[in-house]
């Protein structure tokens, strides 16, 4: 068992970011794994994504012919195992993703292979494979071995890694992925509805205003705020309450989930359970708040300890027009 | 008709914890169960096609765990699921996801459900991982990540859509039965109401143990795991880094995350 | 129905039967000695005891009695709690000398505005750590002379947070003064405790006349300077500055920054003239402020009731000084979030609001409706019913809602709901009881504190929580 295999992803004729990301973990630990980085991309046409995989570092880059245009579980399952069976890896990459999520665990539960998902680290420890992943809503770290697994699968998080830009000669060969019969059947995409006056779900910048704003003509100059930064307005539920704003600005528990979210400003919010419910996924929290000891600052990505109305006002004066 | 639901007691931290003196987790004094937060949701989609379909339909949840987890089986009773099944014994201990599903299918295999529903993943450890696993042990179709579900029970179809990275939803037609793993998201979930609470009081809890689900000594805890968990530790930097500096420095940094943000 | 306990031993009683933990910590503060024993028992576990020391409104006896556990990690959680004791956070220093949390400990502890003073000195002047001495000179509720003393260390990186805390006083900001980088020193000038004499010039950075223009001790004239300032933020900071004079208002009202204007028509002061000049801003946030200043003249809000932006009509309906026939218009807008500013005025019409409620849907519109002191009983008794959460809750913070209706509240499915309806001043010691055995523990720990401080001081009867 030697080298690592990737499996690379695409949607809608693109080749996902993750992917590169991907083999730059692979190249990584390229010489640890004492074996070759092999690229692997399942598709109806996966020639077409051949060039965009042949990065430094890459050894092979093997176009895998499905008779599948759209992502099937059970297919990729199948290809996948086939792809092992004919390289023996010591270490399987996936992104961490939706569709890998779908059939990475049981592939790994089917042939008994090693398992981690979610990881952000992967190394050999005296040649044994250790994959680091979050625990406990990512407060702690946890080291995962793999105890008589000659092979393992990693489910990796994205954006951890940058990719790598120089090209790269790997060969680039074919096969054909293993026909597998059809269970489920892929209908169609569809964009979330986009539009409507207040969007939370659909929203990827938040500006979120709690209970230190104090009063509902305070409200005012954080609504200007968001507008000015070109952020969604929301707020913690004592403010939808209270009738200062409306009831679909509210996120968290028995309000909106900031589903796309990728950047939170929480400001003068203490950080409820329920008020996180709604939030704590969110990539890069920033979070403003008088109170050091505000358990908002426990999931922020960045803190201010400081008074939202002096942010707010210096945020407002800075904001290039 | 039958529905299995398959729930988790989830642990949470607060700050100042202590770890085991073995460095492989947290000492259990310091962790504070709930229900895991997805289970809330997959529950009700089932409750749902059960009140759709005028009461046909038996909603049992599952769970693997001891019996603390008592308190978060009532929690589903009271919300109106039939009954509850709990499988335990210290063999279980060490267990990582596969094993836990494998546990899970074997209940699965003795109730013959039409639909297996499980939460996405859970809130403390998002191994996003038992529910599929337990699909591949049953043979069956699965989709993970489903957020929206039509399915009349008894239908050898389902339609679903599953929410894909970046808003974009796949619809997808699945042969059932099926294993679907629920997104947050796909309904809102009801509380119990307090009469509901007592009822549940009354309603049973089977605990089984692996061995009588016909599992070997080497399906579960670690023998049956594919990873095991090596180390715990606090990670070096906290997860917010504190911007310092007075107003104007703080909001000028302020700026630059957001014009990143934005790819200014 | 249950009787309601008639003293303290009774309500101990129930909770050590029920070996209610939540129960037993909020009694706590109310019984004697004796009976304090019996309930300590129940958190005699450590998971408890680590638990209560979290726990948000864990009264200071509590605290007070697990620090007697000597237990280094339920110290840690002690010396951040907002209940903790003074006297017991100076005993959490004491024990902070020797152990190994000592670091841990200390930063908490300096965080803690509850902390001594006399705690704070014994310390500032000798203490190494960076992040403890950082977390002092951070602390709004440290004395001057503590901030003074950290100041005179000359640690530069401690700099900015003194200048920024409000606890320092114009002694501390004149020695920070002396070597001040331009930031620092913008941040000096806007301090409420700026030294008088560093009031008086006008600085060459846009910062810092910004912040300088912000300050309400500014003498006018530095004022009227900075109020016809090159920049925009500067004459925007003026306009916002209460002590600007009203006689500059009038060219601020004029001014071509939108940021500007935006800020002067806030002005409670703010000459009718001018408000009405701004009602007519193309810039619409302008004409949203001045829709909701009280002085703005009822012609120029009727007006501004006919604006096609939603959110200035809406700015109307909140508007304080907003006339009755207004209100009435504007009860019946299109637009449910202006219907919905109508509904939360303490002042619409018991009619008004009967006409909104008919056919009405949108949730924000019926709970400003539910929790409208105005609104009939007849339409709570719908509301209470509603099947949306929110509706629900807003009759419960409805004041003159009647005992019947709140009653049903006691059994609605969210446990938030449980624990508020427990203040409302029309429930009956009777009704509250009820709950005393509530699934949720929060709630069972806001009845025991209501009944403990009931029965524990019956000399003020009728206060609520
Ligand atoms: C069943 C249930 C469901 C719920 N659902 C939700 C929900 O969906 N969404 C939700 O938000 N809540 C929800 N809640 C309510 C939740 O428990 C909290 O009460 C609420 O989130 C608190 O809002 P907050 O953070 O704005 O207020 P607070 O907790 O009062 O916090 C205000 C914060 O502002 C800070 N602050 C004050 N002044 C300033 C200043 N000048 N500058 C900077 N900071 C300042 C304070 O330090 C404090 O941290 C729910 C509760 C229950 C029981």
């Amino acid at each position: 068992m030697s080298g690592i295999l990737v499996i690379a992803e695409h949607r809608m004729d693109e080749l996902r970011p993750v992917s590169l990301e991907l083999i730059a973990v692979a190249v990584g630990v390229k010489a640890q794994a004492s074996g070759p980085v092999t690229v692997a991309i399942i598709a109806n046409d996966p020639q077409k994504y051949a060039q965009a995989l042949s990065v430094q570092g890459v050894d092979e880059v093997i176009c895998v012919k499905s008779a599948v245009v759209e992502f099937d579980p059970d297919a990729y399952e199948a290809t996948v195992a086939a792809l092992i069976a004919a390289k023996n890896p010591s270490l399987v990459l996936l992104p961490h993703s939706v569709n890998s999520l779908a059939y990475a665990p049981a592939l790994a539960a089917k042939t008994g292979l090693g398992l981690a998902t979610d990881a952000f680290k992967v190394e050999f420890d005296a040649g044994a494979l250790v994959a680091t992943r979050g625990g406990y809503g990512q407060k702690l770290n946890v080291e995962v071995d793999f105890p008589g697994k000659s092979t393992v699968v990693v489910t990796f998080r994205a954006n951890v890694c940058k990719p790598i830009d120089a090209a790269g000669s790997p060969t680039v060969t074919q096969m054909d992925a293993p026909a597998t019969p059809a269970r489920g059947q892929h209908k169609k995409y569809i964009e979330a509805a986009g539009g409507g006056d207040v969007d939370i779900p659909g929203s990827e910048f938040i500006l979120s205003i709690g209970r230190g704003v104090g009063e509902e003509d305070n409200v005012e100059q954080f609504r200007e705020l968001a507008q000015t930064v070109g952020a969604e307005l929301g707020c913690s539920r004592p403010i939808a309450d209270a009738g200062w704003l409306p009831k679909s600005r509210q996120v968290g528990q028995s309000g909106k989930t900031a589903a796309n979210c990728k950047l939170y400003i929480a400001m003068g919010i203490s950080g409820s359970v329920q008020h996180m419910a709604g939030m704590k996924h969110v990539e890069n929290i920033v979070a403003v708040n008088t109170d050091p000891k505000a358990s908002i600052f426990h999931i922020a990505r960045y803190g201010i300890v400081g008074d939202i109305f002096e942010i707010g006002e210096e945020l407002r004066n800075q904001f290039p027009a | 008709m039958k529905i299995l639901v398959t729930v988790k007691q989830v642990a949470a931290v607060d700050d100042d914890f202590e770890i085991r003196t073995d460095g492989r987790d947290v000492d259990p004094d310091f962790l504070i169960h709930d229900l895991n937060e997805w289970d809330n949701f997959s529950l009700e989609e089932a409750m749902k096609i059960k009140e759709a379909a005028g009461g046909e339909v038996e909603v049992v949840v599952v769970s693997v765990g001891p019996e603390s987890v008592d308190e978060e089986l009532r929690k589903c009773l009271a919300k109106g699921a039939d009954r509850a099944i709990r499988v335990w014994d210290d063999s279980v201990e060490g267990s990582d996801p596969i094993a836990i599903a494998r546990i899970i299918a074997a209940v699965a295999k003795n109730e013959a459900p039409d639909m297996l529903f499980a939460g996405v993943q859970a809130s403390d450890h998002s191994y996003a991982a038992t529910g599929i696993a337990t699909a591949s042990f049953l043979g069956w179709p699965h989709a993970a990540v489903v957020s929206l579900l039509n399915y009349t029970p008894g239908s050898k179809m389902a339609t679903l859509q599953r929410e894909l990275e970046g808003g974009t939803y796949a619809e997808v037609e699945l042969e059932c039965p099926a294993v679907l793993t629920i997104q947050l998201g796909i309904n809102v979930p009801r509380y119990a109401s307090l009469r509901g609470i007592k009822q549940a009081a009354a309603k049973p809890i089977d605990v089984l143990t692996p061995s009588a689900l016909g599992l070997a000594a080497t399906d579960v805890g670690e023998a049956g795991s594919l990873s095991r968990v090596r180390r715990m530790y606090v990670p070096a930097k906290g997860q917010a880094e504190l911007i310092e500096g007075t107003p104007a420095e703080q909001v000028a940094r302020l700026v630059k995350i957001i014009q990143e943000f934005k790819g200014v | 129905m249950m009787t309601v306990p008639k003293d303290l031993s009774d309500l101990v009683r129930h909770a050590t039967e029920k070996k209610d933990v939540y129960a037993a910590a909020a009694l706590h503060p109310w019984v004697n000695t004796a009976q304090r024993r019996l309930l300590e028992d129940l958190w005699g576990e450590r998971r408890q005891a680590l638990l209560l020391a979290q726990m948000e409104g864990t009264p200071a006896t509590v605290l007070e009695q697990l620090f007697a556990l000597n237990d280094a990690s339920v110290d840690a959680r002690l010396a951040r709690h907002g209940n903790t004791a003074p006297v017991v956070l100076e005993k959490l220093f004491q024990r902070s000398q020797a152990g190994a949390q000592r670091q841990r400990l200390r930063r908490y502890l300096v965080a803690n505005p509850a902390t001594p003073h006399k705690v704070l000195l014994q310390w500032v002047e000798t203490e190494q750590d960076l992040d403890v001495l950082k977390g002092l000179c951070a602390n709004s509720g440290a004395e001057p002379e503590v901030l003074g003393l950290a100041a005179q260390r000359g640690i530069a990186a401690l700099q900015t947070l003194l200048a920024v805390n409000l606890a320092s006083n114009s002694a501390v900001l004149q020695h920070l003064w002396a070597g001040a980088t331009e930031g620092i020193a913008a941040q000096i000038l806007g301090h409420p405790q700026c030294p008088e004499v560093l009031l008086e010039a006008i600085p060459n950075t846009v910062l810092q006349r910004r912040k300088l223009a912000g300050n309400v001790r500014a003498p006018s004239p530095v004022l009227q300077a900075l109020s016809t300032d090159q920049h925009w933020s500067v004459r925007r900071a003026a306009a916002g500055n209460a002590a600007t004079a009203v006689a500059l208002l009038t060219a601020l009202s004029r001014d071509e920054a939108e940021a500007v204007r935006r800020a002067v028509a806030m002005r409670p002061d703010l000459p009718v003239t001018a408000a009405a000049w701004l009602a007519q801003d193309d810039d619409d946030w302008v004409r949203q402020v001045v829709a909701r200043n009280a002085i703005t003249a009822p012609e120029v809000l009727e007006r501004l009731a006919q604006d096609a932006v939603m959110e200035v009509r809406r700015a109307v309906a909140r508007n304080p000084a907003c006339p009755a026939p207004l209100v009435a218009a504007l009860a019946k807008d299109e637009n449910e979030w202006v219907r919905a500013g109508v509904a939360y005025r303490a002042d619409v019409p018991a009619q008004v609001l009967y006409q909104m409620e008919a056919g009405e849907t949108s949730a924000d519109v019926l709970s400003g409706i539910a929790q409208n002191a105005a609104a009939s009983q007849h339409m709570l008794q719908r509301l209470v019913q509603h099947e949306n959460p929110d509706v629900r809750r807003a009759v419960i913070l409805n004041k003159m809602a009647p005992r019947a209706l709140l009653q049903n509240i006691l059994q609605d499915p969210y446990a938030l709901h449980r624990g508020m309806v427990l203040r409302h001043p029309h429930l009956h010691d009777e009704d509250r009881w009820q709950l005393h055995q509530d699934p949720d523990p929060r709630v069972r720990f806001a009845v025991y504190g209501y009944f403990g401080r009931r029965l524990g001081m019956p000399k003020t009867p009728g206060t609520i929580i």
